[in-house]
Formats: C-alpha cells, sequence, structure tokens
C-alpha cells in the first residue's frame, strides 16, 4: 500500500459489522448488530455506552483482536475481511491502550518495556533506544532518571504513563484506549487527557476512547459514538448528545454538570456557543452575556 | 467468552438426584467405581448400563451433556483398548502379520477395559454435572473432618479450594486481557521453535506474577479485616442433611451391586475376578 | 469519639537505590477524631497517606508512634484487635479481590462464620446484610457475572454481616463506573441515616458534598479539617494539593466572584443555570 493511499483513506470504515459470542450454542449472545461507522483521520472520537452493550467488542476489532465474523472492515484502507490480514502492520498503525494498562508491564527496566512493542515489530537496537526515549519523554518522565528502573517500583500513575509509552513508541497512527484514565486520581487523570488531546491535535493521530466518564467526555471528544445492545444508537457531538438528558438518564449514563448548566440557559432561551465546555469556558461565556445585555 | 468455571460442568436442574446430599453422592461414586472394577462379564455390564441410564433420567441431565464429557478423552480411551487388543495373548489366535498377533482374549479383555473406562468416566461426570464444585468443596471437607485427629488441616485446605474456585473467573479474566495487551503490542505467540515460544510467555507470565501477590495481599486485609482468624472456634452457614433421597439413593445402590455380587456368586464366578485387572490400575 | 487517632505516625520499609534498608513515610503525626454517627470523607491524592489511615483504624497496621484507639480500645494492644475488627467494618479498592468464596451468600457469610455465630443466626445475619444493600435476590447466584457496584455492595454486606458500627470505604468507588460508585455511595448514606458511622476514603470530590466532615490529606499530613463547604471555599489548599470542587461548585464558585447572585457551593447545575437566568432577564 502506498502512503498516498493511506491519506486518503478514513481511519476506520466499517460496515455491517456483526459479531457473535459462542455462535451455534445455547449461550450464543449478539455483541454487535450491523455496526456502520466512519472515522476520519484525526478525529478524537469517544465511545461510550452501558458494560456489555457491545463497545469493548468492537474496539477489539480495530486491531484484529477479535476477527472478523461478517460484514467489511478497513483500517487506513487495509482490509480486514481478507484471509491473512498482515496483523503486524496493522497492529504497528494501531495502538491499544487496555484499561489498567500498568497491570501488563513485564521488564526488568522501564526502557525494555517500552521497547518491547518496537522489538516485536523488528525495529534496530539504537533506533528502538531512541523511539523508546521519545515516547518517554512525550508522557512527561524523566527519560534519564527513569529509564533504568523498575517499572513495578513506579507510583500508580507513572506506571499508567509507562504503558502508555509503550504504544506511543511505536508511533501509531491510530490510537485505542479502553478507560485509559479509571482508577486514577483527579491529577493523574488531567494529566493523561492533556497527554491525550494533545497527541491528538499536534500529531493528528486518530483517538478512539472508551470511557464511563462523561465530563471526560464533553471536554475532550469531538465527536461521541454511544452503543446499546451491540447497535449504534447515536453518532454525534457531544454538545448534541448531551443534549438530551432524558435519554441519557435512561440509558443509565450522565449528563456532565456544563451540559446540564448549558442546558438550563438554552431551555430559557440563552445560548452559549457549542464550543463551550470547560467551567472555564462556560464562565467566559456567561460574562459575555451578561456585557452583552447590560451594553 | 469465557466459561463459568465456578459451576464447572453443572447443569443446573431440580432432580432427584440434584437434591441429594453432596456427601452422599460423592461417596456413592467412590463406591460405583470400586464396584465397576468388580465387573467382568458382558452381563454384568448390560445391568451397569441400565443402572447409569436411570440414574442419567432420573436426574433430568440430557444424554447429551453426559456423553460430552467422554468426547474430551475419547482419543485415550481408544488408545488404551488399542494397547490392550495388541499386548494381550490368549489361546485363541484370530489374525497374525510379523510380530503382531490378534486373539480373541484379547479383543474380549481391550473391549471391557473400554466399557470399565468409560463408565468409570460418565459416573463421574453424573456426579460433577449434578453438583456444583461449592457443594463438591463442602463435601469433601465434611468427609475429611475425621482426619483433623491426625492433625490434617481439613479447614484449611477447604478454605484453599473455595479461595481457589472464586478467583479462577478473575484469573482466567486477567490472562485474557494480558494476552491481548501483549499481542496488541506485537507479541507473537504462534510462531518459533521452542525456546522463542517459551520465551514469548515471560510478559504473559510475569504480570500475572505480580498481579497474583497483589490479589493475595488485598485478599489477606480482606480477610483479616473480617475477624479471620483460622479455624478454631468457626461456625459454619451451610447445613448439610441427610434426607430420605438419600437413603433411598443408597440402599437404591448398594442392593443393585450385591444383586450383581450375589448372581456372580450363585455360578462361581469370583475367580473371574483376575487379579490382572488390579495390575492394570 | 468512636475513633480517636493521637499523633499517629506510620512509615514502610523501603528499599534505598544502593539496596539499603530506609523508610517510606505511609502518615505522620496524624490527630483525628471521629464521632459516632458521622459520615466524614478523606479525601487525596494516591499516595497521600489516606489508605495507609484506612488500614491504620482496624489494626491492619499498627502505628510506629502515637496511639489509634476505638472504642476506648488502643489498636497496639493484641487482645483488643478481634474486639475492634468487630467494631470497625472495612471493605477496599477491589472487589474482584475481596471475594473468598464463590457463592454471594457464602462470601457474605464468612465474617460470622469467623466470630462463632451459631448457624441460625448467621443466615438471619446474611440476609439481613444483603437486604440492607439491595442484594438478596443475588444470595445464590456467583459474584464474579455481577456488575462492579453490585460486587461491592456484596463486600459491604460481607462487612455488614459482622454487625460493625464503623464502615471504612477504602477507595471502594475508585474503580467503579459513575452507575456503581452511585450505587455503593446510596447504600453508603442509607447506613449512615441508619446511625452508622462512615468513614469514605476518596478521590472523587464529588462524593464528599453530602459528608459532614472532610479530612483533606496530602503528603501523609492531614492538612484540613471542615466542612464541605469550608474546604471548597479555601481555593488556596486545594490548589495547594492538586484537587478541584465539583465542576458545578466551581462555575459557582467563579459566577459569585463575577458578581452573580447565586446559592453558594451550588452543586445541581440546573439550579445554578435557573438562577443565573433570572438574573440576566432582571439585569
Amino acid at each position: 500500500m502506498s502512503t498516498t493511499d493511506q491519506k486518503v483513506a478514513s481511519a476506520i470504515s466499517a460496515q455491517g459489522l456483526n459479531f457473535t459470542y459462542n455462535a451455534k450454542s445455547p449461550f450464543a449472545k449478539h455483541a454487535l448488530v450491523d455496526v456502520n461507522l466512519n472515522i476520519e483521520q484525526g478525529e478524537f472520537v469517544a465511545i461510550v455506552g452501558h458494560t456489555g452493550s457491545g463497545k469493548t467488542t468492537f474496539v477489539q476489532h480495530l486491531n484484529a483482536l477479535i476477527r472478523l465474523q461478517s460484514g467489511q472492515l478497513r483500517i487506513l484502507g487495509r482490509d480486514l475481511a481478507v484471509k491473512k490480514p498482515d496483523l503486524k502492520a496493522l497492529r504497528q498503525e494501531v495502538g491499544m491502550v487496555f484499561q489498567y494498562p500498568e497491570y501488563q508491564l513485564f521488564a526488568d527496566t522501564v526502557l525494555e518495556d517500552v521497547c518491547f512493542g518496537l522489538k516485536n515489530f523488528g525495529v534496530g537496537k539504537e533506533q528502538r533506544e531512541e523511539m523508546a526515549r521519545e515516547a518517554i519523554e512525550l508522557v512527561g518522565l524523566n527519560f534519564a532518571k527513569i529509564k533504568d528502573k523498575s517499572p513495578f517500583d513506579l507510583s500508580g500513575g507513572e506506571k499508567r504513563r509507562v504503558a502508555l509509552a509503550g504504544v506511543l513508541a511505536m508511533k501509531p497512527k491510530i490510537l485505542v484506549m479502553d478507560e485509559p484514565t479509571a482508577g486514577l486520581d483527579p491529577r493523574g487523570k488531567r494529566e493523561i487527557l492533556s497527554l491525550v488531546s494533545d497527541i491528538n491535535k499536534t500529531q493528528g493521530v486518530t483517538v478512539i476512547m472508551v470511557s464511563h466518564d462523561m465530563n471526560e467526555v464533553y471536554e475532550n471528544a469531538n465527536r461521541v459514538v454511544v452503543f446499546r445492545d451491540g447497535q449504534i444508537v447515536h453518532d454525534t457531538t457531544p454538545r448534541e448528545l448531551f443534549r438530551l438528558e432524558e435519554e441519557i438518564v435512561a440509558m443509565n449514563l450522565e449528563v456532565p454538570a456544563m451540559a446540564q448548566f448549558t442546558n438550563e440557559l438554552e431551555r430559557q432561551g440563552y445560548t452559549l456557543p457549542d464550543n463551550c465546555k470547560t467551567v472555564e469556558e462556560v464562565y467566559e461565556a456567561v460574562l459575555k452575556l451578561k456585557e452583552a445585555r447590560h451594553a | 467468552m469465557l466459561r463459568d468455571v465456578t459451576f464447572g460442568q453443572y447443569y443446573p436442574s431440580n432432580s432427584f438426584v440434584h437434591k441429594m446430599d453432596a456427601r452422599v453422592k460423592l461417596v456413592l461414586v467412590l463406591l460405583y467405581m470400586v464396584g465397576i472394577f468388580f465387573i467382568v462379564s458382558f452381563v454384568g455390564f448390560a445391568f451397569i448400563t441400565v443402572l447409569l441410564l436411570t440414574v442419567i433420567l432420573v436426574s433430568r441431565v440430557p444424554l447429551k451433556s453426559v456423553l460430552k464429557s467422554i468426547r474430551g478423552i475419547i482419543f485415550l480411551l481408544f488408545l488404551t483398548a488399542l494397547l490392550n487388543v495388541f499386548f494381550n495373548k490368549g489361546d485363541t489366535l484370530l489374525w497374525s502379520w510379523w510380530k503382531i498377533e490378534i486373539y480373541q482374549e484379547g479383543l474380549i479383555f481391550a473391549a471391557k477395559m473400554l466399557l470399565r473406562l468409560t463408565y468409570l468416566v460418565i459416573g463421574s461426570s453424573i456426579l460433577t454435572l449434578t453438583t456444583t464444585p461449592v457443594d463438591l468443596t463442602h463435601a469433601v471437607e465434611s468427609l475429611l473432618k475425621p482426619l483433623r485427629i491426625i492433625k490434617f488441616p481439613v479447614h484449611e485446605f477447604a478454605l484453599i479450594m473455595s479461595l481457589t474456585l472464586s478467583f479462577i473467573p478473575s484469573l482466567i479474566e486477567e490472562t485474557d486481557r494480558i494476552i491481548r495487551a501483549q499481542k496488541a503490542r506485537g507479541a507473537d505467540f504462534d510462531t518459533g521453535g521452542l525456546i522463542k515460544r517459551a520465551k514469548a510467555f515471560v510478559p504473559i507470565l510475569i504480570p500475572l506474577l505480580v498481579g497474583g501477590f497483589r490479589r493475595a495481599e488485598e485478599l489477606a486485609n480482606a480477610m483479616n479485616s473480617r475477624c479471620y482468624e483460622g479455624a478454631t472456634k468457626r461456625t459454619q452457614m451451610r447445613v448439610m442433611k441427610l434426607g430420605w433421597r438419600d437413603a433411598v439413593a443408597t440402599i437404591f445402590v448398594l442392593l443393585f451391586f450385591a444383586t450383581i455380587f450375589v448372581v456372580y456368586g450363585m455360578q462361581g464366578n469370583w475367580g473371574a475376578i483376575s487379579w490382572l485387572n488390579w495390575l492394570y490400575f | 469519639m468512636i475513633i480517636k487517632l493521637d499523633n499517629v505516625s506510620y512509615y514502610y520499609k523501603a528499599y534505598n537505590d544502593d539496596g539499603t534498608v530506609g523508610q517510606a513515610m505511609g502518615v505522620e503525626g496524624v490527630s483525628l477524631e471521629i464521632e459516632q454517627g458521622s459520615f466524614v470523607a478523606l479525601v487525596g491524592h494516591n499516595g497521600c497517606g489516606k489508605s495507609t489511615l484506612a488500614k491504620l483504624l482496624n489494626g491492619l497496621l499498627i502505628p510506629q508512634n502515637g496511639v489509634v484507639s476505638v472504642n476506648g480500645l488502643d489498636t497496639a494492644v493484641k487482645e483488643n484487635i478481634f474486639e475492634i475488627r468487630k467494631t470497625v467494618g472495612m471493605v477496599f479498592q477491589n472487589p474482584d479481590n475481596q471475594m473468598v468464596a464463590s457463592i454471594v451468600e457464602e462470601d457474605v457469610a464468612f465474617g460470622p462464620e469467623n466470630l462463632g455465630v451459631p448457624q441460625a443466626e448467621i443466615v438471619e445475619r446474611v440476609y439481613g446484610a444483603l437486604e440492607q444493600v439491595g442484594m438478596a435476590e443475588y444470595a445464590k447466584r456467583s459474584p464474579h457475572r455481577l456488575s462492579g457496584g453490585q460486587k461491592q455492595r456484596i463486600a459491604i454486606a460481607g462487612a455488614l454481616a459482622i454487625r460493625p458500627q464503623v464502615l471504612v470505604l477504602d477507595e471502594s468507588t475508585a474503580m467503579l463506573d459513575p452507575l456503581g460508585r452511585r450505587e455503593v455511595l446510596q447504600v453508603a448514606h442509607k447506613l449512615n441515616k441508619a446511625g452508622m458511622t462512615v468513614i469514605l476514603i476518596t478521590h472523587f470530590m464529588e462524593e464528599v458534598l453530602d459528608c459532614d466532615k472532610v479530612v483533606v490529606m496530602n503528603g501523609g499530613h492531614v492538612v484540613k479539617t471542615g466542612t464541605p463547604n469550608e474546604i471548597f471555599d479555601d481555593e488556596r489548599l486545594l490548589e495547594e494539593v492538586g484537587l478541584k470542587p465539583p465542576r458545578a461548585v466551581a462555575l459557582a464558585k467563579k459566577l459569585a466572584g463575577a458578581g452573580f447572585a447565586v446559592t453558594a457551593n451550588c452543586s445541581d447545575a440546573h439550579k445554578l443555570g435557573g438562577e443565573v437566568c433570572q438574573q440576566l432577564t432582571k439585569k
């Protein structure tokens, strides 16, 4: 595949995706039902839904940890419906960060752990260390200080970042993350999110983030896909989605506080710009409204 | 998706057999296992077939589920039978080629061996199909109680079994997740020589081990917080009660075997219980 | 005072970079009093010492300096431990790691069984406890197929079956999704209304809203104790320890600062929106 092909190709293009666990047995469970989704390169997409809604199954399709049962799936133009897709090439392009990724650290040193993926993908030793250094610095850790430490001696937040570096080192074009902030304290959450946001904005990496934290979805994603019972029931912007308060609550999801506030204002005839999502942004917008009224 | 290990191959139902006391079931199955080695004639096996079919019918477990239990070891069963065909010599030579000789006696012996092993597996799987692993654990604990006299740590033994059962599902999940995560980082578990493959498992084993210690520590804290101090003055919520079903079943099985043996005895067939069989096992 | 900490310090054993054995601080010089029947939140970042403090409350850790006493019993006295653990029930972070049995009712029974409670009473306690957390219908189920919130409620039932006076939730909501967190908090507040002393250890500021008292920890020390509003009002402190008030509260503060008359520390974003609208209209 040539690079020009990749430039025009969608990051992800899924059509008629179906998946059944334990097919042909009485325990058969339809995890995905006719899923269609197209994601362009450079998007920041949040995937939300209740446990068992099919979101994890979908996400695992993206680097062929789950093999396609039926339907079409193209990742960066690469067809996954073929008999033997090039898994190595695919997995190098689609970085996958699992829940609690720090539980997968294993090597003697941080450097060795971050290099694990690169080594598997056949990157030479010197280049490997250079790429690992870049990744470790990217996640905000001091390379010289940390590279020879045992990953098991680090704090929880540091471990998470080392695990993230292990994926980022491969310079993936698509970054898939399953609840990357779960279990972290607020500071750790903020750090990881701003890091991910940064990678998305400055390097154009497509980010797909599964999350239960609607505040975090609201403030970071520019598109939300909602799964329910294996189907996509919403595919829209966060602002649009969280206008539907009753429906969101009925799905056992939360409505972000700033969305509630903005909705209340809209209900009473005051419109804030759609891109005001954080406390600061909403506050500034309200001040402007006030000034406009008084002027 | 992962199988529900907690319930093993348990087939839920409310049948007579399901409702029996697990201890009685365990003892009767052990009895059956011993008894089956005394069966040496095809007539005897016919009787056992009737017994098994009756029990399966009463337990309301579909025959298909019962037969599934032998599927996994069918190769082993036939291999054993085959070896018996070749290595048992007798008087009536049926067929020979080069050094291989097949005798009628060998064939018969092998057939009986096949039946015996198959029935052994079916018998034990009826136990596991109708009894949850939790109940079995309690049964084992209860039956082992006399061993306390010789200072055997019965309670600790049962606790280990119970903890293992409750941790297996999350361990399997964790293993599954680690494998996927390392695969996503390009790990390859399927190609290369033996040493390369063995090495490929390090990135799975280490996180599992580290996770195991973490779990163990949390578990210890949780147990201590809930006033665990060993077996000394513990009581138990679960009471195992013998009921009429247990009496009926015990009498039934005992009578069954008694009848078979009396029939043998009258025919003067006791000698036929070859001690060779014992040697074999 | 049901629990009293007097100048308590605890240090972990740690290995220095050169391989020698040194110390790492868990908590240092902590004095704290927990009133019977109160709902106290202990907040702070990971590594601030809040979990160490939790483990000091029921004698899982024994302080090197100072005294922890529960109902007047010193945790450092070995003979007291059993009585202390009967008084202070504890639920931990990972629900999967505190299940001792693969059937819900048997797991809940573990505590009373350890106490040597007679069989009939165990059943009563187990079902009573499951009833309290709303999980009675799951008594015969296997816990591992349940949701995180349900598992944690079972863990709470396991603690309740011991009939403690204090319930410590040691980051029990940290691994749960928002729905699960809500379930656990609802149960905790319900128990508190019925007289249970609850100590909630968390790093989610949304969870401290309805508490009687908030204890903020940083670097092994208690840096501030107060009502939620007092804590939210101390911006310098929050800045210093890196915590932020819940979003709605933060907005309410900013708006109040800009001259809007809004309910102080209002956590209901809709109400806040309504108040703002009123003032925009009347101008």
